[in-house]
């Protein structure tokens, strides 16, 4: 029994062809571990299925030794950062942020919000609606939203992917600080060696093979 | 109001008149894209005209007979208000009713991996192209005697006729909603029933609006079916309309109800247009049809189930009929059949190839005006630099008018010279393609939108002239799309009646009115060759929309 994230022998089949072929990994308390891996090599569903949003065909997903393999996604409490935001269009900023503790009493709710507004560098843009957010914006809302119920573990699927260079250097610095200052541990999968040196303290390395891809040390 | 679409009519969340999309097209001042479209005008002239002549003028007239005093007393009598108010009513009855049935259905059948999905699908489209005349038919048929003539009957019907319209159209967002907003809210921690309340359902919203705005609009003006299965007290303002021209001779009262409906409707379209305004989402959209899941929770498996018995459910009003057209007395035959098939008595009983005949060659100039007139109509919105949006609404008013009242409207202004067109036959076609017109256009415009304007301008630095980009890109689209809304032309003339009872000739009956003659004669003949001269067309119908959707693009937007 380890502390924190454990997965073993993960096997994950989409559409008939096995995309996942035994991938194993940990992520420690604390910890920040990136992913690389060329684009199609399965990050994206190694992170679907540690979220809970893929069945695996075998393998199991652990928090704290305890299996959550057939844990719904919603009660699992694993935060999720997609490649573009995926912001709920209907929603402003600030709903948007809140909608993860919405059980809180408004007060805290509100408290919460500009905590996490201010944590992201939005000060003052809560009533925003999301369409009127640069790439840039609408990624800190998504990785602020992702942390207001205080995941025990963030998932990261190339948040920068779609930004130019310079932000996403920037953008990365600024989620490790974010990611430290919380204390939250994170998978934070990326196809950039630099972004991955910058924001990980280990580095792993999803290997394409014929049966599915698997973990390697990078 | 017997308008219906198509299966997958490429148009139907677009009926409420649309915001512009396309940057609108300039002039080409400096700076601004130098390739454009053909000017809106070339395309704008035969439409205006057509409509101008056979819708316009003759609303204007019908309009003008209403306003005279003796129209205006029948909104002073309490058997109007009672038409107005079971109008209404069954109309909202049949509009909440069709949602909560068809609402899981167009779940299961475009999020679920539901064994049999397209045959589910079919079966629940079917109803939606079969003539009005013929499913108030099937449900005589297959509803017990004593409820003929009951809000029942007609609620029954109408859902059964209006299950595509949710299905399809709310179905056909929900298989594009991008299943990441689902799964971000539930990383959030939220349960199955949150995420359905605070994410799909708002974005789900104006699909949901649009269908049930138009469900209300195709009951709040139904014809055909309440004609066939209402009684004195279940009746809606277009039946009342045709009753008193008809029957009554009452022609400026039929015109103050015929205006009366029209302002309802116009006032149901810029409300719902509104309110859909208000609702709309961007949001992103999925590319293609997101791979349909299993279904794994209980509530998955109950959608599915449902949907299954609803595709049974809806089969069975056309099984009635059958049987009717093959039952005689107490043994089974083919008595009705061969009936149908010989000259009658009287000029009543025309033999079945008369009214087909008449029917098809119909359909086939209705469809050739309504493509012609709705295709260039299309060319001019999609191109028009100003006023885009008003001439869309525009095209939009044949289907917010009832069909009884256009063809009131063409048989009174043209009744007297110098246009005399009631002895000719010329006349239903035109009425016809009236009805079909705005679904031809629903159809072409969303394709002609589509088109990347880059294409034009790689067409010209590649040394094309203006006209030649425009025949060898946007014409190509255009055609295929035109084939589409041929078939659903040609459905809607086939199965016409509102317009057609009021403008075809006694002497040439279309299949529909021929149906409804069927069944006002006494006896059990009438009722089983009525049914028998449904199940002819409906195979036709049926095949005209078959070969329409051949045309289609395969994994074309449903939308």
């Amino acid at each position: 029994m380890s502390a924190g994230l454990e997965v073993r022998g993960l096997r994950v089949s989409l559409g008939g062809a096995q995309i996942l072929g035994g991938a194993d990994l940990d992520v420690a308390p604390h910890e920040v571990v990136a992913l690389l891996g060329p684009s199609g090599a399965g990050k994206s569903t190694l992170l679907r299925a540690i979220a809970g949003l893929v069945v695996p065909a075998s393998g199991t997903v652990s928090w704290d030794g305890d299996d959550i393999t057939s844990v719904a996604p919603h009660l699992r409490r694993i935060g999720l950062v997609f490649q573009d935001a995926v912001l709920f269009p209907h929603l402003d900023v600030a709903a948007n942020i809140g909608y993860g503790v919405h059980a809180l009493p408004e007060v805290e709710r509100t408290a919460r919000v500009e905590e996490l507004l201010a944590l992201v560098d939005l000060e003052g843009l809560g009533g925003r609606p999301v369409d009127t957010l640069s790439g840039g914006q609408a990624q800190r809302v998504a990785l602020a939203r992702a942390l207001a119920p205080r995941p025990r573990l963030l998932l990261l699927d190339e948040p920068f992917g779609a930004l130019d260079r310079e932000l996403r250097e920037r953008l990365a610095a600024d989620v490790r600080d974010v990611l430290r200052s919380s204390d939250t541990p994170a998978l934070h999968v990326t196809h950039d060696e630099d972004e991955a040196q910058a924001v990980g303290d280990r580095v792993l390395r999803l290997v394409p093979g014929p049966d599915g891809a698997a973990l390697a040390p990078a | 109001m017997g308008r219906r679409l198509g299966p997958g009519d490429v148009a139907l969340t677009t009926l409420l008149p649309a915001r512009p999309s396309a940057p609108a097209p300039g002039a080409a001042p400096a700076g601004q894209a130098r390739v454009q479209p053909p000017p809106a005008w070339w395309f704008a002239v035969v439409p205006a005209v057509f409509l101008g002549f056979f819708f316009a003028w003759p609303l204007v007239t019908v309009l003008a007979r209403g306003l005279s005093s003796a129209g205006l007393d029948v909104l002073g009598s309490a058997p109007t208000w009672r038409v107005v108010w079971f109008t209404l009513l069954q109309a909202v009855l049949s509009t909440v009713a069709t949602l909560v049935v068809a609402l899981p259905a167009a779940y299961a059948l475009h999020r679920l991996a539901v064994p049999g999905r397209r045959l589910l699908l079919a079966l629940l489209t079917v109803p939606f192209v079969l003539p009005t005349v013929v499913v108030g038919t099937a449900f005589r048929a297959l509803l017990p005697e004593g409820w003929t003539g009951t809000l029942g009957a007609i609620v029954l019907a109408h859902v059964f006729f209006n299950i595509a319209v949710v299905v399809r159209v709310v179905g056909g967002l929900w298989a594009h909603l991008d299943r990441r907003y689902e799964a971000a809210a539930s990383t959030l921690g939220s349960r199955p029933w949150r995420v359905l309340r605070t994410v799909t359902w708002p974005l789900l919203r104006p699909a949901v609006l649009a269908s049930a705005a138009l469900v209300f609009l195709f009951t709040f003006t139904s014809f055909g079916v309440v004609l066939v299965l209402g009684g004195p007290t279940t009746t809606t303002i277009e039946v009342e309309i045709y009753r008193r021209t008809v029957q009554l001779f009452d022609l400026p009262g039929a015109a103050t109800l015929a205006v009366l409906q029209l302002v309802s409707v116009l006032l149901v379209l810029v409300v719902a247009g509104r309110l859909q305004r208000r609702l709309a989402v961007r949001q992103r959209l999925a590319r293609a049809d997101v791979a349909p899941a299993p279904p794994r929770s209980a509530v998955d498996r109950a959608a599915a189930a449902w949907t299954v018995v609803l595709s049974v459910l809806a089969a069975l009003p056309m099984l009635a009929l059958l049987h009717d057209s093959l039952r005689v007395g107490e043994r089974w035959g083919l008595d009705w059949w061969s009936a149908l098939l010989q000259d009658g008595p009287s000029t009543r009983d025309v033999p079945l190839w008369e009214p087909l005949r008449t029917s098809l060659s119909y359909a086939v100039v209705a469809t050739l005006i309504a493509v012609v007139v709705g295709g260039l109509a299309a060319c001019a919105i999609a191109y028009a630099r100003r006023g885009g949006p008003v001439l869309d609404a525009a095209s939009m008013l044949p289907l917010g008018t009832s069909a009884v009242t256009l063809g009131f409207g063409l048989l009174v202004t043209f009744a007297v010279r110098p246009v005399d067109l009631r002895g000719s036959w010329i006349i239903v076609p035109i009425g016809q393609a009236l009805v079909a017109v705005p679904l031809v256009v629903r159809t072409v415009l969303p394709v002609l939108r589509a088109i990347d304007p880059r294409l034009r301008e790689v067409a010209a630095t590649l040394g094309s002239s203006p006209s030649r980009a425009w025949r060898t890109v946007d014409l190509p689209v255009l055609g295929r799309a035109l084939g589409v809304s041929a078939g659903l032309a040609a459905a809607v003339s086939l199965g016409e009646f509102g317009a057609t009872s009021f403008l075809a000739r006694s002497d040439a009956p279309t299949l529909p009115i021929q149906i409804g003659r069927l069944l006002s004669r006494p006896g059990e003949a009438g009722v089983g060759m009525a049914a028998a001269l449904s199940v002819v067309l409906v195979g036709v119908t049926a095949l005209v929309v078959l070969l329409a959707e051949r045309l289609r693009r395969p994994g074309q937007a449903e939308l």
